[in-house]
C-alpha cells in the first residue's frame, strides 16, 4: 500500500489541537475536545477513502479500533478500575527524599505489573502525599518518565512493544539485560529529579507552608488489598494474549489466528477476546468485591478515563496512515547500527503506538543478517541491536504526553486533583531538557 | 478631560513660578526649567500623570522652594514663598487625588511589622525576631531586651528543648492511649532510648516519628507551628531560626531586626570569649556565619543578613549593647505596640 505523506496530515492536526488548544482556549477545549476528535478523524477517514476507497478504508480503521483500540483501552479502563479500589492511605510527608522512594518503588513496580498498572496503582498515594505542598507538576512530569515509561523495560510484562518481542521468541527473561541501562536512567533522572524538586520544595517552605506532623508516627494503611488479585489477573490476561496466539490450538491449518469475524474481514481473535474478558472480569470483580468508601476515598471519577478514551480513538483513527507509511518504508530508512535505531525507534515511539514501531524496527534489524545474536522468528537480532531497539521504544514514550498509554492518564488525574501540569509543548520542554541528554548518555554508554 | 485642564494649569503655575523664583533671586544658576515655555509644561503635565516619575517633581518644587528662600528683598520673597506653598499644596491636593506619589512603602510588608504607623494601633503582641552575626552581640541584645519588656526570650537551644518535651509528652501519650495501663511504667525512659539510640533504629525511628521527613525540616515545620502558636498567645523576642520568616509566610506581625558589626570589632569579641588568635577567631566567624547563612538560605530562599529582609538592621559596634537595646526600646516606647 503506497501512502502518501499527506495523509499524515489529519494525525499532525489533531496533535497540534492537543498541543495548542488547552494552552489557548482551555474552555472552549474543555467544551469541544471531542468535536474536534470527531472532525480529525471524519477528515482523516474521508481523505484515506478518497486514496484507497471505502473498502480498504472500512477495513483499516475498523481492524486498527477492533485490534488495537480496543484492547488498549480495555486494559486501561481495567488498571484504572482496579487501581482505583485501591487506597493508600499514608501521612508521608511529600519532601524531595520521600518522593525519590516512592519513584524508585513506582519504577521498579512497573516492570512487575506494567507501566499503566503501576502507574494507576501508584500515581494516587503521590498526589495524596504531596498535597501539602503547591509546586509539585515536576514530580508527577518525572513520576510519566520513570514509572509511566521507563520503569517497564525489565520483563514483557512491563509495556507492550517488549511483550511482542516475547511473542517473537526474545526470551522472557532476557529483558534483564537492561538493568545496567535502566540503573543508569534512575540514576540520572532521580538525582536531577532531588535537585529540582528540592528547590521547588524550599519554596513552598519560604511561602509557610508545611505538612501536617501532629501525627505521633508515620501512619500506612492500604484499604482493598485484595484487588491485588484482579491486577494479577489482568497482567496473566496481557500475558495470555501474547502467548496464546503461538499455539496449535488458537491457529488454523495455514497458522493464522483463530478468531471472530467481523465486517469488514476483520478479525477479533481468540487471545485478544480471552485478554478483553480477564480484564472486563477482573474490573467488574473488583467494583463488586470493594466498598464503595475505597473509591471516594481516592477521589474516583470517570472523568480522566473519558478523556483518554476520546482522545485516543482519534489518535489511534488519525495514526493509521503514519503507522502503514512506518511499516512500507522503515526497512528502507538505511538504520544498520545500534545507536541509529535507538534514537528512530525512540523518535517515532514518541509520537506513533511504540508497540508497531519496535515491531517494525525489530523486523528491519532481523533482515540485517547477523550471524550471531537471538534467533527470533523475524531472524538474526544481535543483543546490542535488540537492547537498542527496545530501550527506544519503551523509554522515549515518555518524549511526549501521547507517547504511552499511562501519560495522558496520569496527567488528566493530576490535572483532575489540582495539580496544573504542563501544555502539550511545556511537557516537550521538560522532556528535550532532561530525557533527551540522559538518552544521548545511554546512546554513549551503551549502544555506540 | 478636566484632570488634563487642571495638570496644564498647574504645570504653568509650577513654571512662572519657576521663573519668577530665579529672576528674583538674580542668580545665574538654579533654573529648573531651562527649555522653552511649551516643552517645559508638557514636561511638567507628564511628570504629574507618571506616578513613577512624580518624585522628579518633588525634587524640582523642592528645588524652587530653596530657590525662594534665598531672594534678598524680603517682600519679593515673601510674595513668592507663599505663592510656592499655595503650589505645592495644590500639586500635592492633585497628586493625593490621582494615585498618590510613587511609594516606597510596601502594603504587605508594612502590613506585618509591628512597628509601622499603620499597625500601631492594631498589633495584639509584641514579637520581636532578631537576626545576627556571629559576635555581633545579637543574643546579648535579645536577652536584655527581653528582661527589660519582661516577656520571654527564645533561641534555638530554647526552641530544641520545647521540641523535644512537647514530642515526648506526644509520644507518652500516644503510647499510653494504645498500651494498657500495666506495660507502661518505664515507657518515658524507653521513649528517651529510642531517640538517643544510633544507627538504623534511630533513623527508622526518627523518619517514622517525622513521617519521613529528614530531622532538620521536621525541627523546622515543628519549631514553625510552636512559633505560630506562641504569637497568638504572648510577647516574645527570639534570636535566630529565621522566625521573621516564618512570621511573614503566616502573616504575624512582628519587628525583625539584623544585627552585625565590622569584622574586626566581631573577631576581636570571639577572641576575648574564646581566648584563641585572631586567625582561628576569623575561621570560628566564618563557619558560624556559614551555618546561620545555610540555615536562613535554605528556608527562606532569601540571603541572611540582606538588609531588604528586615525592618532595621543595627552595627552593635557602632551603639553597642545598651546602646542598641535603647534604641530599640525608644522605637518600641514611640510606638502602640501592646506588651
Amino acid at each position: 500500500m503506497n501512502v502518501p505523506i499527506w495523509l499524515c496530515i489529519p494525525f499532525a492536526g489533531l496533535l497540534l489541537c492537543v498541543a495548542l488548544f488547552p494552552l489557548f482556549a482551555p474552555n472552549w477545549w474543555g467544551r469541544h475536545e471531542s468535536h474536534m476528535v470527531i472532525l480529525w478523524s471524519v477528515i482523516s477517514i474521508v481523505l484515506f477513502a478518497t486514496q484507497f476507497g471505502a473498502a480498504e478504508t472500512f477495513h483499516t480503521e475498523f481492524d486498527c479500533i477492533i485490534n488495537d483500540y480496543l484492547t488498549f483501552i480495555i486494559l486501561l479502563f481495567g488498571l484504572f478500575c482496579v487501581a482505583g479500589n485501591i487506597s493508600f492511605t499514608g501521612d508521608l510527608a511529600g519532601s524531595p527524599g520521600v518522593n525519590v522512594v516512592l519513584l524508585t518503588i513506582g519504577t521498579l513496580l512497573s516492570s512487575v505489573i506494567g507501566t499503566t498498572g503501576s502507574s494507576m496503582l501508584m500515581i494516587r498515594p503521590v498526589i495524596k502525599m504531596n498535597s501539602w505542598r503547591k509546586r509539585k507538576s515536576q514530580i508527577i512530569i518525572f513520576f510519566i518518565f520513570l514509572v509511566s515509561n521507563i520503569g517497564g523495560c525489565l520483563t514483557p510484562m512491563g509495556d507492550p512493544p517488549l511483550l511482542m518481542g516475547f511473542m517473537r521468541g526474545v526470551p522472557f527473561l532476557w529483558s534483564f539485560n537492561l538493568f545496567p541501562v535502566l540503573l543508569v536512567n534512575m540514576f540520572l533522572l532521580l538525582t536531577l529529579f532531588f535537585f529540582i524538586d528540592r528547590k521547588n520544595y524550599r519554596k513552598d517552605i519560604a511561602e509557610g507552608r508545611r505538612p501536617d506532623l501532629s501525627s505521633v508516627r508515620t501512619m500506612i494503611r492500604f484499604e482493598g488489598l485484595h484487588n491485588i488479585i484482579f491486577l494479577v489477573m489482568i497482567v496473566i490476561g496481557v500475558v495470555l494474549s501474547g502467548l496464546l496466539p503461538g499455539l496449535k490450538a488458537f491457529q488454523d491449518a495455514s497458522g493464522n489466528v483463530l478468531g471472530i469475524t467481523l465486517p469488514g474481514n476483520v478479525s477479533l481473535t481468540y487471545p485478544s477476546l480471552i485478554e478483553i474478558i480477564i480484564i472486563l472480569l477482573a474490573a467488574y470483580l473488583s467494583f463488586k468485591t470493594t466498598n464503595k468508601e475505597v473509591r471516594v476515598h481516592n477521589h474516583f471519577t470517570w472523568g480522566a478515563i473519558e478523556e483518554v478514551a476520546v482522545l485516543f480513538i482519534g489518535i489511534f483513527i488519525t495514526m493509521q496512515p503514519a503507522l502503514i507509511l512506518l511499516k512500507a518504508k522503515g526497512s528502507t530508512l538505511g538504520l544498520t547500527t545500534p545507536v541509529q535505531m535507538f534514537f528512530a525507534t525512540g523518535a517515532l515511539s514518541s509520537f506513533l503506538d511504540n508497540t508497531p514501531t519496535y515491531l517494525v524496527f525489530l523486523t528491519t534489524a532481523g533482515s540485517l543478517g547477523f550471524k550471531s545474536g537471538l534467533a527470533l522468528s523475524v531472524g538474526t537480532v544481535s543483543k546490542n541491536m535488540l537492547m537498542a531497539i527496545s530501550c527506544g521504544a519503551v523509554f522515549m514514550g515518555a518524549n511526549t504526553y501521547i507517547g504511552n498509554a499511562p501519560n495522558f492518564m496520569v496527567k488528566s488525574m493530576s490535572d483532575e486533583n489540582g495539580i496544573t501540569m504542563p501544555s502539550f509543548f511545556g511537557y516537550m520542554k521538560w522532556s528535550i531538557c532532561i530525557l533527551v541528554p540522559v538518552f544521548i548518555i545511554d546512546a554513549l554508554i551503551f549502544f555506540m | 478631560m478636566a484632570e488634563k485642564k487642571e495638570a496644564i494649569e498647574l504645570a504653568e503655575k509650577i513654571y512662572n513660578l519657576d521663573n519668577e523664583a530665579y529672576k528674583a533671586s538674580g542668580s545665574g544658576l538654579g533654573h529648573i526649567y531651562t527649555d522653552d515655555r511649551e516643552a517645559s509644561i508638557n514636561e511638567i503635565v507628564r511628570c504629574m500623570e507618571t506616578p513613577e516619575v512624580r518624585f522628579k517633581l518633588h525634587q524640582q518644587l523642592a528645588l524652587i522652594g530653596n530657590m525662594a528662600h534665598t531672594i534678598e528683598n524680603p517682600i519679593k520673597r515673601d510674595e513668592i514663598l507663599s505663592e510656592y506653598e499655595e503650589t505645592t499644596k495644590a500639586f500635592h491636593d492633585f497628586i493625593d487625588r490621582n494615585g498618590g506619589p510613587m511609594r516606597i512603602l510596601d502594603p504587605i510588608i508594612a502590613s506585618l511589622n509591628s512597628l509601622s504607623l499603620k499597625n500601631r494601633m492594631d498589633s495584639k503582641h509584641l514579637i520581636i525576631c532578631i537576626s545576627r552575626s556571629t559576635a555581633s552581640g545579637g543574643s546579648h541584645v535579645g536577652i536584655e531586651l527581653a528582661e527589660k519588656l519582661n516577656i520571654d526570650y527564645l533561641d534555638s537551644k530554647i526552641i530544641a528543648k520545647m521540641i523535644r518535651t512537647l514530642e515526648i509528652t506526644e509520644d507518652l501519650k500516644d503510647t499510653t492511649d494504645n498500651i494498657p495501663s500495666a506495660e507502661t511504667p518505664n515507657l518515658e525512659e524507653e521513649l528517651l532510648s529510642a531517640r538517643h539510640q544510633s544507627g538504623i533504629g534511630r533513623f527508622v525511628h526518627m523518619r517514622n516519628r517525622y513521617h519521613g521527613l529528614n530531622m532538620r525540616d521536621a525541627s523546622f515545620f515543628r519549631m514553625s507551628e510552636i512559633l505560630i502558636e506562641l504569637a497568638k498567645k504572648q510577647d516574645f523576642v527570639i534570636v535566630g531560626r529565621a522566625a521573621d520568616r516564618i512570621l511573614t509566610s503566616n502573616r504575624i506581625p512582628h519587628i525583625s531586626i539584623f544585627i552585625t558589626a565590622p569584622l574586626e570589632s566581631r573577631v576581636k569579641r570571639v577572641q576575648a570569649i574564646h581566648d584563641c588568635d585572631a586567625r582561628t577567631a576569623r575561621r570560628i566567624l566564618k563557619a558560624d556565619d556559614n551555618v546561620h547563612a545555610k540555615y536562613y538560605n535554605y528556608y527562606t530562599g532569601l540571603k541572611w543578613g540582606d538588609a531588604n529582609n528586615y525592618d532595621l538592621c543595627l552595627n552593635s559596634a557602632s551603639y553597642g549593647i545598651d546602646g542598641c537595646v535603647d534604641l530599640i526600646m525608644n522605637m518600641i516606647s514611640g510606638s502602640n505596640v501592646s506588651r
